[in-house]
């Protein structure tokens, strides 16, 4: 082994507490390290990373009011302020599994655990460094882009017996499906599962097997880990990644349900739940994924802007959905929309969209007047042509937040004749409209029903509520919908007793038909019935 | 009249452990950073340094494992099995516990194989022999050693020292519960030895489990215990 040369390293160390900036500089200097700086907190580090590049940067977790250890080397990293072969070790007071796990896309290069020791630091340097000494070529490559380069000599490293031969698998197995060479991948992935079946080659080998279209063996193997080793996040990111892959969106969102369960720091993987369950039109988790996503990218990278008007979006259709719920979640995203303009640079439309979202959030909390002038104040100032279609359909919303089911119709016919031969569009349309119209929906609510349909046949009322509850989930407004599964609780608490929880249901349904429902309509007769069941039921 | 859901005591105890944690890991902190911004005047001022430092990782350590076994009993405690060089493993622990070494004026010797490699979690078995040997410094009078090999396609961890060796009653173990011989009187629960035999069954390949075992005598005359991961 060479002698590592400390004299070229430039090292920056961010903690809120003194002594221990103190005392890490003091061995740092001790070692050898050619230049040592020092930062209080995550902002002054990311602008004295800006400054220049550092070799090796040690970094608390805690860093007090801004940005957190995890999310200074999410900057870093994203930012490009750190190449692949700097050193980023974060340090903690305990050693959580919660902080390891709060990694999504950037693993720091080392976990360190307070006290720290000067010997202690000395040999986990050693060690990195080295590590890095022997990985720079192939890093350098991969930052200068050249992925093949790289392969190229990561493969020349292992038959040497190289001490990290491990390293170079884990990065070559990446590699090569990165770059679609799913064969040799399977080959590294196998040597290795033949020696131990450890859980990051069994995470590669299931993803050689999606990449060859063997998508159940995939999944199959994924839930396997994860019944296994439940912390490996891997595991839950590539199943969701399949599960999008074969559009089963409520598959998507229960992995990720589970995966923020046991890693809740990761904002990416928040954010991707919140997407799934608003997809899934499951207001509620898809509210409290977005509120969490809002609040952990106060001082993330990856704060978006879109977090902030979807988690308004969604907690307006939650509160629409179940009136009787608790509106102190609308104030909260009437605070976030708010702060909105002192987060983000706003364009007109994204500056319309947050003031009818506000109108929503109004009417929720029963200010109808307050609603109705927000309302008013964008119809005068909005443009006659030119709206975008989801700029229109926050418009539909808050028409019927404010009970306005006429101009509410009025819009949606004019927006169905706007986008009569757009798919895309019309299947976002569809939400809104009583009848889907789109192919895809249309075939969709008539394969639910009729699944639920068969299953009420045959006495099957557990399967068949399951069945209406996803069509009333995903067609809200369709009557039929809400009607059969009324009718499935009505025949499931005959049969089985009266619950709270199914009446609950039972009237949120028929108050929804009761809004809508109007004189000469087909299911009048059947709603009044239907009511009348419930009503006696109810004594 | 409805009953109250009672609250889980386990629950309560494991929550209220982990902030025990949080405190005492910053208590130990600011205790390293005395003891370097102001050295020990004399032998008695270091001293009680040294009984400061040990006590406090000490109590550092049994909340660690009392969560560890906590984890371990609601099945939350997976196992991250990976491969590692030993060496790094127990040169960190060795250099973790340096100042309580050199307060005990110990000298503790590795003796490992740079390239020997095994498969376990590294986090875990790292825990098991930071207690043993933090335990060991209590009972040693100048010599630890830690030793690794392979043996029977089988990873041994032995550390020794020249201390009086275990008490006659705790040899021979897995055969006996750790958890039995708790003693109150005497203020050990064996709590360590109990997490260590428990980490090491988790550690499990082609129907072989992980085993701990105690003895006394070995190179340097005092405890022995070695930890088997197959």
């Amino acid at each position: 082994m060479g002698a590592l040369n400390y004299a070229d390293l430039k090292v920056l160390v961010i903690d809120d507490f003194d002594s221990f900036r103190l005392t890490v500089s003091k061995m740092l200097d001790e070692f050898g390290c050619g230049q040592v700086v020092t930062a209080v907190n995550g902002r002054r580090a990311l602008k004295a990373c800006e400054e220049g590049e550092f070799d090796v940067v040690l970094c608390d977790y805690n860093l007090g009011p801004g940005p957190n250890g995890q999310q200074v080397l999410e900057s870093l990293r994203v930012n490009k302020l750190m190449g692949r072969q700097s050193l980023f070790l974060l340090v903690s007071a305990e050693s959580s599994k919660s902080i390891v796990l709060s990694a999504y896309d950037y693993e720091p290069d080392a976990y360190l655990t307070k006290p720290i020791t000067g010997r202690g630091l000395k040999q986990r340097l050693d060690r990195l460094l080295r590590q890095r000494d022997e990985m720079m070529p192939v890093q350098q490559s991969l930052d200068a882009g050249d992925i093949d380069g790289a392969i190229a000599m990561a493969i020349g490293c292992i038959p040497g017996g190289s001490r990290y031969t491990s390293a170079f698998q884990k990065l070559l197995g990446e590699l090569f499906l990165e770059t679609g060479r799913i064969a040799e991948a399977e080959d590294l992935y196998t040597k290795v599962l033949e020696v131990r079946p450890l859980d990051w080659a069994r995470v590669g080998m299931s993803k050689v097997k999606s990449a060859n279209g063997e998508m159940e063996t995939a999944n199959e193997w994924l839930s396997q880990i994860i019944d296994g080793n439940p912390f490996c996040m891997q595991a839950y990111d590539a199943l969701a990644d399949n599960c999008q892959q074969q559009q089963n969106i409520e598959r998507v969102q229960e992995v990720l349900q589970a995966a923020v369960e046991v890693s809740p720091m990761s904002i990416v993987r928040q954010a991707s739940l919140a997407e799934a369950a608003s997809g899934n039109h499951d207001y509620k988790v898809a509210s409290k994924a977005y509120s969490r996503t809002v609040r952990l990218g106060e001082h993330s990278c990856h704060d978006r802007l879109e977090h902030h008007l979807q988690f308004s979006r969604v907690t307006a259709s939650m509160l629409r959905d179940d009136p009787g719920a608790n509106t102190d979640v609308a104030r909260e995203g009437l605070r976030v929309l708010d702060q909105l303009s002192k987060r983000f640079e706003l364009s007109s439309e994204a500056r319309y969209t947050a003031q009818l979202l506000e109108s929503q959030l109004h009417a929720c909390r029963g200010d109808v007047r307050r609603a109705k002038d927000i309302l008013d104040e964008v119809e005068t100032n909005l443009p006659d042509q030119e709206l975008s279609l989801e700029l229109q359909l926050d418009r539909v919303a808050t028409y019927q937040g404010l009970n306005n089911e006429a101009k509410a119709g009025e819009l949606l016919e004019a927006l169905l004749d706007e986008y009569k031969d757009d798919e895309d569009s019309l299947r976002s349309i569809d939400l809104w409209l009583e009848e889907p119209v789109s192919d895809f929906n249309t075939k969709l609510v008539a394969r639910i029903n009729n699944e639920g349909i068969g299953f009420y046949q045959n006495d099957q009322f557990d399967k068949a509520l399951n069945s209406f509850r996803r069509a009333a989930r995903l067609f809200p407004n369709h009557l039929g919908v809400h009607l059969n599964l009324v009718q499935a609780l009505v025949a499931d608490m005959k049969e089985f007793g009266v619950s709270d929880e199914s009446m609950d249901t039972c009237l949120t349904s028929l108050a929804k038909v009761e809004r809508k429902i109007k004189p000469g309509h087909a299911q009048l007769d059947r709603y009044r019935q239907l009511q009348h069941m419930v009503r006696s039921l109810g004594q | 009249m409805k009953e109250e859901p009672k609250a889980d005591f386990s629950l309560i105890l494991a929550s209220s452990v982990h902030d025990m944690k949080n405190s005492l890991g910053m208590l130990l902190n600011s205790l390293e950073s005395v003891m370097q911004e102001t050295p020990a005047e004399n032998e008695a001022q270091a001293k009680r340094f040294a009984t400061l430092q040990y006590e406090a990782s000490r109590i550092n350590t049994e909340l660690i494992q009392l969560l560890s076994v906590y984890r371990m009993e609601n099945d939350r405690l997976p196992v991250q099995v990976d491969e590692h060089y030993l060496i790094d493993v127990l040169e960190e622990q060795v250099a973790r516990n340096d100042m309580l070494f050199q307060t005990r004026s110990l000298t503790v010797e590795v003796d490992c194989d740079e390239d020997l490699l095994w498969y376990f979690d590294a986090e875990l078995i790292g825990g098991v022999i930071h207690n043993v040997l933090v335990n060991g410094a209590r009972y040693s009078k100048s010599k630890m050693k830690v030793k690794a090999e392979i043996n029977d396609d089988e990873l041994i961890v032995t550390v020794s020292d020249d201390g009086g060796g275990y008490p006659s009653f705790m040899l021979g173990c897995p055969q006996q519960s750790f958890v039995k011989s708790v003693s109150f009187s005497e203020g050990n629960t064996h709590l360590g030895l109990y997490f260590a035999q428990e980490t090491a069954r988790l550690h499990s390949r082609n129907q072989r489990q992980g085993r701990i075992d105690l003895s006394n005598g070995g190179d340097l005359g005092g405890g022995v215990f070695n930890i088997f991961l197959p």
